[in-house]
């Protein structure tokens, strides 16, 4: 280990330092050389200041944590896919990916765990490899023009994109999506720590905004072409039904099951779908304090205090109003969005009391805007948007109360 | 008097400055509200530049003119009341002539009164400066508006919808093409991407607009 | 000069302004309000030629275009929307009548049943405008409105002389989302309504917009392919659409206008072989 090190001093020394022929470059071999050890130097961007943990080990446990969510978004994909696929239509698949299907002999049992998390992959690591390249390749652009180190905060960003995708979104789609993320959602604002929005969820957004008709209804949740599918086959997520159903609502409702629900197995954005693997993520982020319990419980209140509110208040006309809050935390990316959005560390409130207010927000609004505006049945994502534009007002009158406070205590002891 | 001196140092200045050097929207951030709203075809952004530049072209030559008479405790209703009475107008001849287009542009245009860009070369040009000095700035300023509008809506709506001005130049996958039309850039945010863009580029471009903090 | 801050110069220069500004105002507004009536009624026109596709959404039409097709094939006329009756043409101009208007005016109309088409009053008369072919009723424009998803959407609707088979459609006002529920402005979308049928056997208006494709209108004629990510929309255009064709709207017209199969005759105020209307 120590010769490694040893050698890449040397090429920095060589190549990459000030005045060397590949100065320009050294950003890049910086994120090189810092993935393999610790940083030399200590950064003092915002995000550092508010925690104390290297930012470097941070990102690592919550791709750890994520991990739960990554299988479960490959056999997810793979399973609904095969399960949508009519096996007499078999022969009619095309595309790169059923040829590897194909060559590995895998098929497409919806029965066979291997067979889904196989068929899975084949659309999750495409759009992650995707998103890792091009929001990469602005990463170090941006570096290179602005002369700082390549920053570590893309590796999770980069890692929450595609698990908030739906399946059938063009890898096209994604690169740009990710682009925008990257560069309005975080660069604009000067990189890394600086960004009062969540560059994925900016990419989401985007992708949400600019290709509506292709991201929303019920063609794009499901990795399947409609017309191989079984006759009657519905690749709509639990809330779009529930939108749809109208008058039939209730019936629409009986048809879902809480249990598949928590689980997972329905279609959806492909990390969002399984609240069980969100469960397991919380409770690393919490136990390692990465992610603050404090927003997680907030999300919850906020989801259960206006779920009853609602109930109580009821609806002739607007079914919505009776869903109970146990349904809500299920579905959509309710879940997701409170355990690895919510908690972001740069675009939340980073005051205690703030993160009181920011999660209860965000869990209000969110089942207030599922049950009252028809447009946005999948709205947990704009919710934490929303939230994140709020988080520094939320935070502003409480440093101001805290100084106060100070001051107040200050003058007590007989000071100015 | 030789045609130097009517149309002198100043009165180029006037004229060619806020196009560029001092452009209203991309150097002092005025006019933005309008910019998001009619940006999504560039027929709507010309009728807009139109509106927006005579509005502000007469309303400078009315301010300038009685600017010597104007008191001035009331001197900003009163420019308010010449440029209201300019935008009505100008809504009423788009309504007599472009029917269609005014329906989409609908409150936009009665908005112009609103629009920082005309009030502020009134109060801050105009009642300084001769007629015709003021005439020439504020068709500099409209233009300079104007420019940006267009450049903004020709990027939307050749995004958005895959034309210019209603001709097809991308074409889309419905209609048997290969363009897949981004529909954030029929939305009002779009706008305000594409203008926050240029104005950073602008100001990476030339750094001394950045102001210091 | 007169002191410039004194009240009274104020006073006089505030007043002079005020009058210059409202005689400009007045005099634009008075010199140009004919045309834009006229562009008004000359757009709601031009809808009506294209619902009835007698012009393309491509075709530039004008006034002297629109003037030669209602001067020839086409007949503005107001219905009686309570009996289904034609009033007498002499009674009223049925181009300057104005739907919106009457339909806000509690003495031009009444209260309409509980609908989900967002509809509060309907108007006791409505506009039908006939086209002619070679003398006879060939088909029939009808106006609908009503909620959609962001705001009230306006069209007509051309309806074929058996009083059931959709002819073709406008939606020439309306604030849905663009790309998404705004394909209801989109030519190719209405173009999938020619020929659908907007009653079942029973004379019920059953055309519905689905989700998802819906077949071909021979196969499949009471059912028009949604809009993708539209639901909401589409359920209201369902919804304003079966509204205006059942008998509170336009049910009774259109029900007697299709057993006239096309010798109702709007210049002479009878439908041969339709007793009923003889009386009107």
């Amino acid at each position: 280990m120590a010769k490694l090190q040893d050698i890449l001093a040397k090429v920095e020394h060589a190549y990459f330092s000030p005045g060397k022929p590949l100065a320009k470059f050294h950003p890049l071999f910086e994120a090189t050389d810092t993935f393999l050890f610790t940083p030399a130097s200590v950064t003092k961007g915002t995000t550092h200041v508010r925690d104390a943990l290297d930012l470097k080990r941070m990102m690592m446990i919550v791709v750890i944590a994520l991990m739960p969510c990554i299988l479960m978004a490959m056999y997810n994909t793979g399973l609904q896919a095969n399960l949508a696929l009519d096996p007499a239509k078999l022969a009619k698949l095309e595309g790169w990916r059923h040829a590897i299907i194909g060559a590995a002999g895998i098929g497409y049992d919806p029965r066979s765990i291997l067979a889904c998390l196989f068929h899975g992959a084949l659309y999750f690591l495409p759009m992650y490899v995707v998103t890792m390249a091009v929001g990469g390749t602005w990463e170090v652009i941006f570096a290179i023009v602005r002369k700082h180190e390549v920053n570590e905060g893309f590796f999770v960003t980069g890692m929450l994109f595609p698990l908030i995708l739906p399946a059938a979104t063009p890898l096209w789609q994604v690169a740009l999506a990710i682009s925008f993320g990257v560069v309005v959602g975080k660069e604009v604002f000067g990189g890394t720590g600086m960004n009062f929005l969540n560059p994925a969820l900016v990419a989401r957004a985007f992708l949400f905004f600019a290709y509506p008709a292709e991201m929303s209804g019920d063609k794009v949740w499901v990795a399947m072409d409609g017309a191989l599918a079984v006759d009657g086959w519905s690749g709509a997520t639990a809330l779009g039904t529930l939108r749809a159903a109208g008058e039939s609502f209730p019936q629409a409702m009986q048809g879902l099951s809480w249990k598949n629900a928590f689980l997972g197995i329905e279609p959806g954005s492909m990390g969002e779908t399984s609240a069980l693997a969100c469960l397991i993520g919380a409770v690393i982020l919490i136990v390692t304090r990465i992610g603050s319990w404090r927003t997680m419980a907030a999300v919850c209140v906020g989801t259960v205090a206006m779920s009853l509110l609602l109930n109580a208040i009821g609806s002739k006309t607007n079914p919505w109003f009776a869903i109970p809050f146990w349904w809500h935390m299920v579905l959509g990316g309710w879940a997701f969005g409170m355990v690895f959005m919510a908690t972001d560390p740069v675009t939340s409130p980073f005051t205690e009391k703030g993160k009181w207010i920011y999660g209860f927000g965000i869990g209000a609004l969110v089942v207030l805007v599922r049950v009252v505006n028809p447009a946005y049945p999948e709205c947990m994502m704009l919710v934490i948007l929303f939230m994140n534009v709020m988080a520094p007002l939320i935070d502003f009158p409480i440093v101001k109360a805290n100084i106060k406070r100070r001051a107040a205590r200050g003058g007590s002891h007989g000071g100015s | 008097m030789s045609a130097t001196t009517i149309f002198g140092k100043n009165e180029r200045k006037a004229l060619i400055g806020p196009i560029l050097t001092n452009n209203p929207i991309g150097v002092q951030v005025l006019g933005i509200c309008s910019a998001l709203a009619v940006t999504t075809r560039v027929d709507k952004a010309l009728v807009m530049t139109a509106g927006v530049l005579l509005v502000t072209m007469l309303a400078n030559v009315a301010v300038s003119l009685v600017r010597n008479h104007t008191p001035g405790s009331i001197r900003i209703i009163v420019q308010l009341a010449i440029i209201a009475s300019l935008v009505i107008v100008f809504d009423q001849v788009l309504k007599a002539t472009l029917y269609e287009l005014s329906l989409e542009l609908s409150v936009f245009v009665g908005l112009i009164i609103t629009n920082c860009i005309v009030m502020g070369r009134a109060e801050g040009y105009a009642m300084q400066n001769p007629p015709l000095a003021s005439a020439l700035d504020g068709i500099g300023n409209g233009l300079g508006y104007g420019i940006v509008l267009i450049a903004t809506a020709f990027l939307r709506e050749l995004l958005g919808a895959g034309k210019v001005l209603g001709f097809t130049i991308l074409p889309l996958v419905k209609d048997g093409g290969w363009y897949v039309p981004n529909g954030l850039m029929l939305l009002a945010p779009s706008g305000l991407f594409i203008i926050a863009g240029l104005i950073w580029l602008l100001r990476t471009v030339k750094p001394e607009l950045q102001e210091k903090d | 000069m007169a002191d410039r801050e004194s009240p009274r110069y104020v006073i006089l220069f505030a007043t002079a302004v005020c009058v210059a500004c409202a005689f400009v105002v007045s005099v634009a507004a008075v010199l140009l309000q004919p045309a834009q009536k006229a562009n008004a009624r000359l757009y709601m026109e031009k809808n009506v030629l294209l619902a009835a596709g007698l012009v393309k959404p491509t075709d530039k039409v004008g006034a002297k275009e629109v003037e030669a097709f209602f001067q020839k094939d086409v007949k503005a006329r107001l219905v009686d929307l309570l009996t289904g009756e034609l009033l007498l043409e002499d009674k009223r101009d049925a181009r300057s009548y104005d739907q919106r208007a009457a339909r806000a005016d509690p003495g031009a109309s009444h209260a309409a049943p509980p609908n989900g088409a967002g509809i509060g009053r309907i108007p006791d008369l409505a506009v039908a405008y006939f086209v002619m072919k070679d003398g006879k009723v060939d088909q029939v424009v009808i106006a609908l409105e009503g909620l959609g998803m962001w705001g009230t959407v306006y069209g007509f609707m051309a309806i074929d002389k058996d009083g059931r088979t959709i002819r073709g459609l406008t939606y020439y006002d309306q604030k849905e989302t663009p790309g998404l529920g705004g394909e209801i402005a989109n030519p190719q979308w209405q173009a999938l309504w020619v020929g659908r049928h907007v009653y079942d056997g029973e004379g019920l208006p059953k055309i519905t917009v689905v989700k998802g494709a819906a077949g071909p209108p021979d196969k499949d004629p009471l059912r028009v392919d949604g809009m993708s990510g539209a639901t909401i929309t589409s359920n209201a255009i369902t919804r304003l659409t079966q509204f205006w064709l059942s008998d509170f709207g336009y049910g009774k017209f259109l029900k007697r206008y299709g057993k006239g199969g096309g010798h109702m005759n709007p210049l002479v105020e009878v439908a041969e072989g339709d007793a009923h209307l003889q009386h009107a």
